[in-house]
């Protein structure tokens, strides 16, 4: 019995170890029984019940199987709604299954922000360090990792006790959470001198000065502690060994020692100095910032065979660049002593060579100048490029951008072969390309078969389509077909559509069948747009401005424009957007937006100072055509953003200076109404200047314009403007002065047309630019002087060549006063100067006080100016001829094309100046000098004697004055 | 009995089971647990062992699932075929012939082993798409030199002939070339599989339930 008993016991025990249960329950049990009842625990669920109904699958009635149930916990997972999914199966009274899922929802986060930090670390860095994602599953798993990562950022940033409290705040009705860190960071630490080890070849104090982490060289303690500042420090370190040709030297940051108590961080670093390395060119000289410029030993800090190699390489087209075509390079490194290392780029530039010939032949289906266009090698210029630009390799990739060219035509067999000649016509110097294009035979699509295209977008795809049949095959088609379909399908919420292509040859020659095979996929609705993070914006200003409708297709496009749309408002320092649950395969999604609004006041002051000839004291009747004068310029501007939480703008801004006294004061209206192309701006301006020469302005004008813009290139402004205009100093003939100078109230209604096809605005070499303004000031409109103003412009620009622009630009201007007063002086046109007539100083053209010789401007005005524009040298460095011609004339009947002046009171004639510029290029535009030789520059009479004088009758003595015939310019941006 | 089987029925009425719950995830994907006690019970079977369903069982299986899972996915994109059914049910017959001798017998090993004919079918079509594809995928471009062939047979196969075959002459290495680049070739095909596989596992997220393995 006893050994009975114990062999059984050895079989339980075997039993239970090798084949415990599982906790499952046993399949079989249920399996095939009818299910009586399917219920859910918790009752809400995050998908609706016809969309639960659907996903299970599994209807009361049917018998159960364990497949199909594996099927419906993973389509409920596939959702990405749910985190746990558990099938509990209980028995009836019946016998039948009760069903029931027992699940956890999964939460995610709609906003995410922090608090509390003062910069730096900013907001910025700190959400990134968090590593959440908008529109994201939420885990306390993630939390911990965002809490560790905030914690990192803070303490590299010297804020080594930060108190992170994290609050959640759940939204049950949409599933999603707010999470916002609340951070007492808690003070910052401060560096303390650093423990500094190794082979340093430099004094310690000499590193120290290098890292400024010392406030005034010490006199005030050490800097506070930030990441930018450790970084800093030691990129200082590194240049400093750089510059004393140590170009190894490794500058590591071991460890930090912090001191929480006394909030100290001890940077604790390890220099190896390593040897010096000299570089140095034998054969020809070559700057030393250009060899660093060139060979990447400096920029990598180490010395291996793969940089020397690229340094070779850089020197050689450097080099081939400058006409040195057969330059050789090459390089030996050398160890002088332990501490010195010595790389040496021996360099043979051979004979300067200057491409003078470039010949393209062979090419039927391309004219020359389109393949000109893709090639890179340039024969010799005449003013730039004196060398032309040739080298081997510019040669091999211009035949590879040839072959290309072909290739994307349907010339799938083109061979492009190229010849340099030595030589060239007997000249030693002399080199010729010539390039020989065998362009083949070109390939068609026979047939393009399309399958898997919706039925409702057929026609479309069909339309973006450029392989269609008959069209020229070629890869380059067939992949833009390929990025056009599916671009298409991912903007209108397809964001798993792919597609096949296949090619193949068709039975008549040099033809091929085509097959596009796309699978969309699912596609993704809108369920609706959730906004977020806004504080004083209102939230119809942003949904007004979000192109994404509920039950829309997901566009992305329609996304990325709401961002730019909303960022157009100006009062936005970040909008961040994503779709809920990306992963989830729902078919409708919540459309996220997270605003960070940005700082509501803004300002600005600016000090510059004017030179040109403008002198001429107010009182002083001397220089009636201006002197040279310099003034000081100082402005000072506050804006206040996001007016009412609408996102309007009012903006107040101040400009002083001797001759200018002005203050603004502006609220715009951007996307009035909603529309992206209105705009509203009201404007109340204080003016007081003396920017022509004759008389101190003053203007107290209310303004109120729309803007509009008609299409990419034509835009309208409608004004309503109230001015009142007086003038002081008048320096004209006491008679004339109550015609010109009373006071006035000027009421004008006016719109301005402009069609702007420029290729640049600020320095166009193509295209066309014209402008319209029509003005009429008319007693309906309260004002005191009945006129109309008519102002045209109009400019073309044309590339003669490459590098040569001709442009010209022509202003007509006519006022017509069909009533009185007369219209005012400071109404009437004054022009001449750099942007109008650079003959005339500013404001100095036109007809003139006969007593006095000072402007008195004029009703009509014509100008033309024709500019060469062309390179000096280098790609920055332009020159212009230019020859402006024109005036400002008493009034339109008086407007000829005379070139002599009658006599010393005749102004109504045309001027004509030749002149010579330079252009210097820059980011905001080209700074430019002008210098103009007027020839007929007008004489006029100048008064001998004061102001006083001249308003007490005594007209004087008149003496023949003339404007400078040579007129100097100096300002910023082309004359057009 | 029929008494028996009336209380066990209204004992079960009383209390809920759990019948099948998620085991592990990869990324949308989900691997039950119910799947992980098939995958027991047909390697056991196809081993021909008794299965076993301790924990670490549980959790060797379910690592197998999570790696055929990814196997798949990329098969999936890369749209590879499955073998032909025909291929499989030849290597079936076989297995009935060396190990069951009848068709009674297979029958009664599946039911025994709780696996459905299908099932196992399905099972074998996915392992050997996953064979090939792996042969395909991972072996081309790999390439065995005869510095390694003479190095594995200097430093391996030689040893060890001598020790297995004590006073027989050790085969020229011209004979045994094909074998040795063929076993080098599979070593190397493994290591990029394995390779792949860690680089698919750590950009995949996955998730392993620790109460189903308990």
């Amino acid at each position: 019995m006893a050994s009975r008993g114990a062999r059984c016991v050895s079989t339980l025990v075997i039993l239970i170890a090798g084949y415990r249960l599982p906790a499952l329950a046993t399949p079989s049990e249920y399996e095939g029984r009818p299910v009586s009842e399917i219920r859910y625990d918790p009752p809400y669920q995050p998908v609706s019940d016809a969309e639960l109904n659907r996903l299970v699958g599994i209807a009361a009635g049917q018998p159960l199987s364990l497949a199909a149930l594996r099927q419906a916990i993973q389509r409920l997972y596939s959702t990405g709604r749910y985190d746990e999914i558990r099938a509990d199966a209980a028995l009836s009274e019946t016998g039948a299954v009760i069903l029931t899922f027992q699940t956890v929802q999964n939460w995610f986060m709609s906003r995410i922000s922090v608090e509390g930090v003062e910069e730096p670390p900013n907001r910025e860095q700190l959400l990134s360090s968090t590593k959440l994602e908008l529109g994201t599953r939420y885990s306390e798993d993630l939390m911990v990792e965002a809490i560790r990562g905030l914690r990192q950022t803070l303490t590299a940033n010297g804020y080594h006790t930060p108190r992170i409290q994290p609050l959640v705040e759940r939204y049950p009705e949409f599933d999603e959470l707010h999470i916002q860190f609340l951070i007492n960071p808690g003070p910052r630490a401060y560096f303390t001198r650093p423990v500094i080890t190794g082979n340093l070849r430099r004094s310690e104090g000499a590193i120290l000065r290098d890292t400024a982490w010392k406030r005034w060289w010490g006199l005030l303690g050490w800097k506070q502690f930030t990441e930018t500042r450790l970084q800093r420090g030691l990129d200082r370190i590194r240049r400093a060994y750089l510059k004393r040709d140590y170009l190894l030297t490794k500058v590591e940051m071991e460890d930090l020692a912090i001191d929480r108590e006394e909030r100290l961080v001890e940077p604790r670093l390890h220099i190896e100095a390593g040897p010096r390395v000299q570089v140095r060119t034998t054969g020809t000289k070559v700057s030393q910032g250009r060899l660093k410029e060139m060979i990447p030993v400096y920029q990598e800090q180490s010395v291996d065979q793969d940089l020397l190699i690229e340094g070779m390489r850089k020197l050689t087209q450097h080099f081939q660049s400058k006409g040195y075509f057969d330059t050789q390079v090459s390089f030996q490194q050398e160890q002088i002593s332990a501490d010195e290392q010595l790389i040496e780029y021996a360099i043979d530039r051979g004979e300067r060579y200057k491409l003078v010939h470039l010949e393209i032949s062979g090419n039927r289906y391309f004219d020359a100048l389109t393949v000109r266009e893709r090639m890179a090698i340039l024969p010799a210029g005449r003013f730039t490029n004196r060398a032309g630009r040739f080298s081997e390799e510019l040669l091999e990739r211009d035949k590879g951008a040839i072959e290309e060219l072909y290739r994307a035509n349907g010339f799938r067999d083109v061979r492009v072969s190229s010849r340099v000649e030595k030589n060239h016509k007997g000249k030693q110097q002399d080199i010729a390309v010539f390039v020989e294009v065998e362009e083949g035979e070109q390939w068609f699509v026979n047939s393009l078969d399309i399958s898997g295209v919706d039925l409702r977008l057929y026609e479309y795809v069909q339309s973006i389509l450029t392989s269609t049949e008959g069209q020229p095959y070629s890869a380059f088609s067939v992949a833009t077909d390929r990025d056009n379909i599916l671009n298409f399908y991912y903007d209108n919420g397809y964001p798993d559509a792919s597609m096949e292509i296949t090619s193949t040859p068709s039975d008549d020659p040099r033809r091929m069948n085509l097959r596009y095979a796309v699978s969309e996929g699912r596609r993704l609705f809108v369920k609706e747009v959730a906004i977020n993070g806004l504080d004083t914006t209102r939230p119809s200003l942003v949904f007004n401005r979000i192109s994404l409708e509920p039950n829309s297709p997901i566009s992305l496009t329609s996304m990325v424009f709401s961002q730019r749309r909303l960022y157009d408002l100006g009062i936005f320092a970040k909008v961040d957007m994503a779709t809920e649950n990306p992963l989830g395969n729902t078919r409708e999604k919540r459309v996220l937006f997270q605003f960070e609004e940005a700082s509501r006041y803004s300002f600005n002051a600016g000090v510059g100072a004017e030179f040109g000839r403008f002198g001429g004291s107010a009182t002083s009747l001397s220089a009636p055509a201006g002197g040279a004068a310099f003034t000081p310029r100082l402005s000072l501007g506050i804006s206040r953003l996001n007016m009412f939480g609408v996102g309007h703008t009012l903006g107040a801004q101040g400009r002083f200076s001797t001759y200018q006294k002005r203050g603004l004061l502006t609220y715009l209206a951007p996307q009035f109404k909603g529309r992206d192309d209105l705009n509203l701006t009201l404007t109340a301006l204080w003016d007081d200047s003396r920017n022509v020469l004759t008389f101190g302005s003053r203007r107290i004008e209310g303004a109120l314009q729309v803007g509009q813009r008609l299409s990419r290139a034509t835009s309208a402004q409608y004004r309503l403007i109230y001015r009142r205009v007086s003038t002081s100093d008048v320096k004209i003939e006491p008679g004339l002065i109550p015609l010109f100078s009373q006071p006035v109230r000027v009421g004008l209604v006016s719109a301005t047309l402009v069609n702007d096809r420029r290729d640049d605005p600020l320095n166009a070499t193509r295209g066309m630019y014209y402008s319209v303004d029509l003005a009429v000031a008319n007693r309906a409109f309260l004002s005191d002087p009945s006129f109309g103003r008519l102002l045209g412009r109009n400019s073309s620009y044309h590339r003669v060549s490459r590098d040569y622009v001709v442009s010209r630009n022509t202003t007509f201007g006519w006022i017509y006063n069909y009533g009185k007063p007369q219209v005012p002086l400071p109404e009437r046109f004054f022009a001449g100067g750099a942007v109008s007539h650079r003959g005339f100083p500013e404001n100095q053209a036109g007809p003139r006080d006969l007593a006095t010789g000072f402007p008195l401007g004029g009703r009509a005005l014509l100008f033309n100016q024709t500019e060469l524009r062309f390179p000096l040298a280098g790609n920055n460095l332009g020159g212009v001829l230019f020859h402006d011609a024109g005036n400002v004339y008493s009034r339109i009947q008086d407007m000829n094309f005379r070139y002599k002046q009658r006599d010393l009171t005749d102004f109504d004639y045309m001027v004509h100046a030749l002149g010579f510029g330079v252009r210097y290029r820059t980011p905001i535009g080209p700074v430019r000098v002008d210098l103009a030789y007027g020839a007929n520059s007008p004489r006029f009479f100048g008064y001998r004697g004061s102001l006083n004088d001249l308003l007490q009758g005594n007209l004087g003595s008149p003496i023949s004055q003339r404007v400078s015939r040579f007129q100097f310019h100096f300002s910023l941006g082309q004359a057009f | 009995m029929r008494r028996l089987a009336i209380l066990l029925l209204l004992g079960a009425a009383q209390r809920a089971e759990v019948i099948d719950r998620i085991a592990v995830t990869v990324d949308a994907k989900v691997i039950t647990e119910s799947m992980v006690l098939q995958q027991i019970r047909i390697s056991a079977f196809q081993d021909g062992r008794d299965p076993q369903y301790t924990p670490e069982a549980k959790r060797s299986a379910a690592a197998t699932l999570v790696s055929q899972m990814l196997l798949i996915q990329e098969m999936d994109d890369a749209r590879y075929p499955d073998p032909p059914m025909a291929d499989i049910l030849e290597q079936v017959e076989k297995l009935v012939l060396d190990r069951f001798h009848t068709a009674e017998a297979y029958r009664q090993a599946l039911a025994r082993y709780q696996v459905e004919g299908q099932d196992f079918l399905r099972f074998l079509q996915q392992q050997q798409r996953a064979f090939n594809f792996i042969d395909v995928r991972f072996r081309t471009g790999q390439q065995v030199s005869s510095e390694e062939i003479a190095e594995y047979y200097e430093k391996t196969f030689a040893p060890d002939w001598r020790k297995q075959n004590t006073g027989r002459d050790v085969p020229a290495l011209e004979e045994v070339s094909p074998r040795i680049e063929e076993l080098l070739m599979g070593r190397k095909v493994d290591a990029a599989t394995e390779e792949w596989l860690k680089e698919a596992q750590s950009s995949a997220s996955i998730r392993y339930r620790e109460e189903v393995f308990q």
